[in-house]
């Protein structure tokens, strides 16, 4: 085991004792960690990787501090949840390691133990999880005879109801265990036939077949995961936005109460503009990003996102992606930052990625007032027979979005090297059916939202204040500044601004795509949000208050600089870059910054290079 | 010949609900597939085949497993006399 000793919030705290919890996945791990710590938790990532790493003191103890680590199955493969159990050894020198053992999975369970018998030989407490689905499944363990022939405390508990949690927690604080034995010979299955009786083909339940035949039908399985998917969809574009709503009142709120108070002047206006719509930036995500994972952990817990990723599995794996994509994916298309997130789900790096890479394409939610705008000017308001045209147009633009981001993957699939991974295939396994635990969910939904907080806040902020300087510092206030003067000056608009100035500077680039300098700006302006283009636009057009933005698409067919060659390029642009700060700094955290990079390089490109296209080719057919 | 190939001796192609005796596990698989009951002399059977046939789930004495082709083609079995 390396020891990369990167200082992070996890590391081993002075003074206190350390136990590191240890099972396979779907063992009921996260609840018997719950219930031991309560509500004292700290989440956060494992250096250089998406896997979380919960911290929580133990009940009834300040000095001791339980770590959940990642569910493996084996200690012996090169997957990064593997490469964050060994490191913790390391990192943390834990006093014990708290084993957890499904007893419905004995074998396996016990064939992991084996592996890290080999690797750590200090103490270990075993605690045997799942009994109840064991003995529904016809599978009894006898516990006592488990620890006599291990030589380990065993001590059975209920994730859900608590029952042993005490039991547990007073064998970790009081009790003098013994080390484990590391070169006793062991064999797991022979231990697991002997403290154990099953029935033959005991390896789920009668409800969990009745509900697979459901699930995985060719037809109904479908059917059930379009409406699963489409709920989340729902929830996380609908039920989400009047949360979002409050809280960028609530933002307002201060706003106005800063400038009630203090005025408004130049100090005032950057708290109001800059620094509290950054933080705005950040938290209207929220509500996203908590509805969205509250679903994903209900239905990770109930066992049913398994049998999703059987249905998706076989397409996109041929893109390189696996079933689980789905969901980011689908979740692209209300907002990329919470999707982006939510390709964590995805253990495979590699396919983990690809989802992750190929996400911004969809067409979020931030790009249709943009959408509106052009296809508005463009497409006349009537309908074909029983379809609305400009209805029809904006489907073509989603299904564009769509064949972008499969035939991206594709692309990427095929270029970029495999690691050294043999087979692309995927091994999934399918749990039992269970009744999700909400607490857990909330947990686990309020763990995500603060590593989101963590992760992000500090770019998201630093983006938008900049971008408050540049709206709000006028090129007649450098130039008084170098002449000593230093009396705030305001823009009388975005073009005597310092971002008129870049918008007009860096033109030229957008030439050959046919922008002029007030479309390069609004471009600019799209990185605070994309929408943030519709209002930069008003705002060039001499558009102040809200009411007159409506009017937008009349000032801008009457612009003679703003063609039908120029709308079609801007559309085409809109569909492929990635112009937000937010999903920029929610792919440096969850894939660092040259991800970031090769994002920002690939679907700029694309958006150039079609838009060109496009514009060349319409300018040449309107001519 | 790959082993797709060769008829009846991997988890390709197999009846439902058949007793199955592993064979072969290639090394790389073995940390993956021997947790999951999967490995030379366990009994394994399949259970269904996902709509597009591909995964193949499959039940070993203490799992069930969805397999990608691609992997299941690479385990070798032989059908068990009844």
């Amino acid at each position: 085991m390396s020891a990369t000793a990167c200082h992070t919030e996890t590391q081993v705290v002075k003074g206190k004792q350390t136990w590191l919890l240890i099972g396979p996945p779907n063992s009921g791990k996260s609840s018997v960690f719950n219930k031991l710590t309560g509500l004292h938790q700290k989440a956060s990532n494992f250096p250089g990787v998406t896997v979380d790493i919960v911290t929580g003191q133990l009940r009834g103890s300040k000095n001791v501090v339980l770590t959940d680590l990642p569910g493996v199955y084996s200690l012996g493969g090169t997957g990064e949840e593997v490469r964050v159990i060994k490191e913790a050894f390391d990192m943390f020198n834990p006093s014990g390691v708290l084993f957890i053992l499904p007893a419905d999975r004995l074998e396996s369970g016990l064939m992991l133990l084996e592996e890290l018998r080999k690797v750590y030989d200090g103490k270990i407490i075993i605690a045997l999880t799942m009994v109840d689905l064991a003995r529904k499944k016809g599978i009894h363990v006898d516990s006592a005879s488990l620890e006599k022939m291990l030589g380990i405390p065993v001590i059975q508990v209920h994730g859900r109801t608590g029952q042993g949690i005490d039991n547990l927690q007073k064998k970790i604080i009081f009790e003098n265990l013994p080390v484990v034995c590391k070169h006793c010979p062991w064999a797991p299955i022979e231990i697991a036939s002997q403290v154990s009786t099953r029935h033959e083909g005991a390896q789920h339940t009668k409800l969990t077949l009745k509900l697979d035949d459901i699930a995985l039908h060719p037809v109904f399985g479908y059917i059930l995961m379009f409406l699963v998917l489409f709920v989340i969809f729902q929830a996380v574009f609908v039920f989400a936005e009047p949360l979002m709503a409050f809280v960028e009142n609530l933002v307002l709120q201060v706003h106005l109460f800063v400038e009630n108070t203090w005025g408004r002047n130049l100090i005032t206006r950057f708290i109001g503009d800059g620094l509290l719509t950054g933080i705005g930036s950040v938290l209207v995500f929220v509500p996203q990003i908590a509805i969205l994972f509250f679903l994903i952990t209900l239905l990770e817990d109930t066992g049913y996102l398994s049998r999703m990723s059987v249905l998706s599995d076989s397409l996109f794996r041929k893109l390189g992606m696996e079933g689980l994509s789905i969901v980011p994916l689908l979740s692209g298309f209300a907002c990329a930052v919470p999707a982006i997130m939510s390709s964590r789900i995805i253990k495979n790096k590699r396919r983990r990625l690809i989802t992750m890479f190929v996400t911004p394409l969809t067409s979020c939610s931030a790009r249709l007032p943009v959408y509106l705008l052009i296809v508005g000017i463009l497409v006349p308001n009537i309908y074909v027979g029983p379809v609305q045209l400009q209805g029809l147009v904006l489907f073509g633009i989603y299904m564009v979005s769509i064949l972008a981001v499969l035939i991206s993957a594709w692309v990427i699939n095929k270029i970029v090297p495999t690691d050294g991974e043999k087979a692309e295939g995927s091994i999934i396994e399918l749990p039992d059916y269970q009744i999700p635990s909400l607490r857990n969910a909330l947990h686990s939904t309020w763990l995500k939202v603060l590593i989101f907080l963590k992760g992000v806040t500090k770019i998201i902020v630093i983006i938008t204040i900049v971008l408050w300087i540049l709206g709000n510092i006028s090129t007649e206030q450098i130039r008084m500044i170098t002449e000593g003067k230093f009396e705030y000056v305001e823009p009388e608009n975005v073009e005597n601004s310092l971002l008129g100035w870049v918008g007009k500077t860096v033109q030229p680039l957008f030439e050959p795509i046919g922008y002029d300098w007030k479309i390069t700006v609004g471009i600019l302006s799209s990185f605070a949000a994309r929408e943030v283009f519709v209002s930069t636009m008003a705002s060039l057009y001499g558009l102040m208050d809200e009411s007159a933005i409506e009017h937008l698409n009349d000032f801008l067919a009457q612009d003679e600089a703003i063609t039908t060659p120029v709308l079609l390029s801007l559309l085409v642009f809109y569909i492929f870059a990635m112009l937000c700060m937010s999903t920029l700094a929610i792919m440096k955290h969850e894939a660092g910054w040259k991800m970031v990079l090769w994002e920002i390089a690939y679907t700029w490109t694309l958006a150039y290079a079609f838009a060109f296209i496009v514009y060349r080719v319409s300018n040449y057919l309107f001519a | 010949m790959s082993p797709d190939k060769e008829k009846g001796k991997t988890l390709i192609k197999q009846p439902k609900h058949r007793l199955l005796e592993v064979e072969k596990v290639p090394d790389y698989l073995q940390n993956q597939l021997k947790p999951l009951g999967i490995y030379e002399g366990a009994y394994v059977c399949i259970l269904r085949y996902a709509p597009v046939g591909d995964p193949i789930v499959v039940a070993t004495p203490t799992h069930v497993v969805a397999l990608s082709k691609d992997i299941a083609q690479q385990i070798k079995v032989r059908e068990v006399e009844k």
